[in-house]
């Protein structure tokens, strides 16, 4: 199982939207994907029409008897299952300060799916915090939505220093996210991304109200708009991400 | 995830399709379109994906195919495909061949069954609109009653315990199978494939002519089992179990001195000898081609294209060497030996006491000494080699230590399990380090002939530099296993050994 996580220290920048198109646009290529949602708005759990209830709240998800398994959902689509997040989530730091070695914990809650998913999908908070760390001692990589913007890239470049002294990093896969390519900045933004950060993934996902529609359709975009713009940037961002996955 | 009610599957001999959907609708179930497709079950022929516990199918409805993986206890991975998959590198790139190519390897996909289903989605939602449970009725499959399969949805057990509880108040019947392996059980097909054992169930004390007989006899059923898959070149697999229960049978026949008449063992032997020789050119090319990758995995990307043609040379030597043998095969030598050779050990008498004094002895005590000897005299012979000793005495090493082995496994039912495979594991240093040292020395004379040729045909500088390279990793790895020898014989010849090896003996000599 591989595990990655849609995170960005900057909110606003499209994590939610990656992570469930991503998570449909794996499924498509024969993945049995998990999404796990740890962002207290439960967004990621709202669109795939799971309940908001967490039996137990985090407190009891992180405690030491905690266990994924009792936690995951169906979805409307049957290679992707759903650990959906409630308002609980907004303590996890406090209770994962309560765990031995709290920067392992989400991995070690993951360890028994190794065998029954393909990827885990961590849709995550924007911070950076014990929660974090904790993701970064999970996942083996994290994809990072990046608006062309210089606060949006100021974020990158903190995640890339932050990590700089982590042991075992995550792999980084920044991609250019909600582009508006009518905009010089952002085009010139964009391409100086491009050129600094040779790990940014190739595709660029538009800035489309296409995308913004999953709010009412509660469906990732190919659902309800195959085809369009958006979804086939979707489908080649996962493309490029398994492609470093599994070359 | 939470646990689910355990019955997937039900049938209603009596209740029409029909009534049973206007039963659903009334429930409250939404009625998807109903569809046919075109099933078809694959699996490698000695059935690895069912011995993992997996099940690929190939779907087709109209113009649409996708694959579809599943396991006990997981969701199902789904893929679009453009045809039915022969390998697993056949199959998308990414998770779905990640997770399939470790467990069926080199082996080929092969269609167990091909099946037409009908089916029909009734969909149950809640409130917001969200699938609970999906209920498949297989409206017409052909060979199984007409069912209705229950399709877990992790979260909500209540909603599938409904919906069973619906069913079996509409008089449906628990069924323990899916649809597929129904079929497949209907149609008299085996999911499990074939698997070659040398092990046949002996007893210590049965006499020891009836045993080397039953083991035997097993192999020839092994050698018969792999023969066309070998003649038809559907994967390299075949060819390699065919030489493995060839060589195993030449091993055993060898070791059946003053147990079985000596006629039939200098006949049959001459005649296994012979046909496991036709066999070997194609198998070493095999090999060569299979181990290209890590052969050539420190040469530089440039040599490696370079080399390009060379790989195109062993694939066309190996497809003349293979159209030979199997010309070879089908003569009325080849082609008759197996049923000669099964023809005899059946009508098989107990054998002359002047001619095969041991034949009646207890099985247990043959064994034990032939095992004891066999070790002994591959220690005496190991004990002696060093750094300047020719190739060949290692190559004779190795066989030896295959006598050893196939002496092991063959009559491995008169040893505890847990005893056999610990010498086996014991072994399996010092014959991997004899492989790599034979393999790499065939491959490299293998390469001067390649390296004629192209030079015959006026190859590119770059390839014959390349072909240079290739062939000093290929002494650079003769060397390694050379140097390395001397540990794995201390590994081997320890006390540790010896232990297992006298508690084999005494599994052995039990009455």
């Amino acid at each position: 199982m591989k595990v990655l996580a849609t995170y960005s220290i900057k909110g606003g920048v499209g994590k939610t939207t990656s992570a469930v198109n991503l998570a449909y646009e794996a499924a498509r290529t024969g993945a049995r994907v998990l999404v796990w949602d740890l962002d207290p708005q439960g967004a990621a759990t709202f669109f795939l029409r799971v309940k908001p209830r967490m039996k137990g709240g985090a407190t009891r998800l992180v405690g030491r008897d905690g266990a994924l398994d009792a936690h995951i959902r169906g979805t409307d689509f049957e290679s992707i299952n759903v650990v959906g997040a409630d308002f609980s989530l907004r303590n996890l730091d406090v209770h994962l300060d309560d765990v031995k070695r709290p920067a392992q914990r989400l991995a070690e809650l993951l360890a028994p799916l190794r065998d029954s998913y393909d990827v885990a999908l961590l849709d995550c908070p924007p911070s950076i915090s014990l929660a974090s760390e904790s993701v970064f001692g999970a996942a083996d990589a994290l994809l990072v939505p990046t608006i062309p913007t210089p606060l949006s890239v100021r974020t990158l470049v903190q995640l890339d220093n932050f990590l700089a002294d982590w042991p075992r990093p995550p792999d980084v896969m920044p991609y250019v996210s909600m582009i508006d390519r009518r905009r010089k900045l952002q085009r010139e933004v964009a391409a100086e991304l491009r050129e600094r950060w040779p790990a940014l993934l190739a595709t660029e996902l538009p800035n489309a109200s296409v995308v913004e529609r999953m709010a009412t359709t509660r469906a990732p975009v190919s659902v309800y708009a195959d085809g369009t713009s958006a979804s086939v940037a979707f489908a080649h961002l996962w493309s490029d991400i398994a492609d470093r996955l599994w070359p | 995830m939470d646990t689910l009610p355990l019955i997937d599957r039900v049938i209603h001999r009596d209740l029409s399709v029909d009534t049973a959907i206007e039963a659903l609708f009334r429930s409250g179930f939404e009625l998807g379109e109903r569809q046919s497709s075109q099933r078809t079950v694959l699996d490698t022929f000695d059935g690895r994906l069912h011995a993992a516990g997996m099940r690929l199918e190939h779907h087709s409805v109209g113009t649409r195919q996708e694959l579809v993986l599943t396991a006990a206890g997981t969701i199902p991975a789904r893929v679009i495909t453009t045809a039915v998959p022969r390998w697993a590198t056949d199959t998308p790139r990414g998770p779905f061949r990640a997770r399939l190519a470790p467990v069926v390897e080199v082996r080929a996909l092969l269609p167990l069954l091909t099946f037409t289903d009908t089916w029909q989605p009734a969909i149950g939602r809640d409130r917001t609109g969200k699938t609970i449970v999906t209920l498949m009725l297989h409206v017409a499959v052909g060979v199984v009653p007409w069912s209705i399969e229950v399709v877990r949805q992790p979260g909500h057990a209540a909603a599938a315990q409904r919906a069973v509880d619906l069913l079996l108040g509409l008089g449906f019947d628990p069924v323990p199978d899916d649809l597929a392996s129904a079929v497949m059980s209907a149609s008299g097909v085996a999911a499990h494939g074939h698997r070659d054992s040398p092990t046949v169930a002996l007893s210590t004390v049965q006499p020891g002519w009836t045993g080397w007989r039953d083991v035997l006899l097993n192999l020839a059923e092994s050698a018969r089992a792999n023969w066309r898959g070998t003649i038809d070149d559907i994967d390299t697999e075949f060819l390699h179990e065919l030489r493995v229960a060839l060589r195993r049978s030449r091993s055993i026949l060898g070791q059946a001195h003053g147990v079985l008449p000596s006629s039939l063992r200098e006949h049959f032997g001459d005649e296994l000898r012979w046909l496991a020789g036709i066999t070997g050119p194609t198998r070493d090319l095999d090999v060569y081609i299979l181990e290209w990758d890590r052969y050539t995995a420190e040469l530089t990307d440039p040599s490696r294209d370079a080399l390009e043609p060379v790989l195109k040379h062993l694939r066309d030597h190996r497809r003349r060497a293979h159209a030979e043998f199997v010309a070879a095969l089908r003569s009325d030598r080849a082609s008759t030996l197996l049923d000669t050779w099964t023809a005899a050990l059946t009508a098989l008498a107990e054998p002359a006491a002047d001619d095969a004094p041991k034949a009646t002895d207890e099985i247990g005590h043959v064994v034990a000494a032939r095992i004891r000897r066999t070790h002994q005299r591959l220690l005496d012979d190991a004990r002696t080699i060093d750094a300047d000793t020719a190739a060949e005495r290692l190559h004779e090493l190795r066989k030896d230590a295959k006598k050893l082995r196939y002496l092991v496994e063959c009559f491995g039912s008169l040893i505890p399990t847990h005893t056999a495979k610990r010498f086996v594991k014991q072994m399996k240093g010092l014959q991997d380090n004899l492989g790599e040292h034979q393999d790499a020395e065939v491959h490299a004379a293998e390469i001067h002939v390649v390296a004629a040729e192209l030079s015959d045909e006026h190859a590119a500088r770059t390839t014959l530099v390349a072909l240079g390279q290739l062939s000093q990793q290929l002494d650079a790895t003769k060397a390694r296993a050379r140097g390395e020898f001397a540990t794995r014989l201390a590994d081997f010849d320890s006390k540790r050994t010896a232990k297992v090896m006298d508690s084999m003996l005494e599994a052995l000599r039990v009455q």
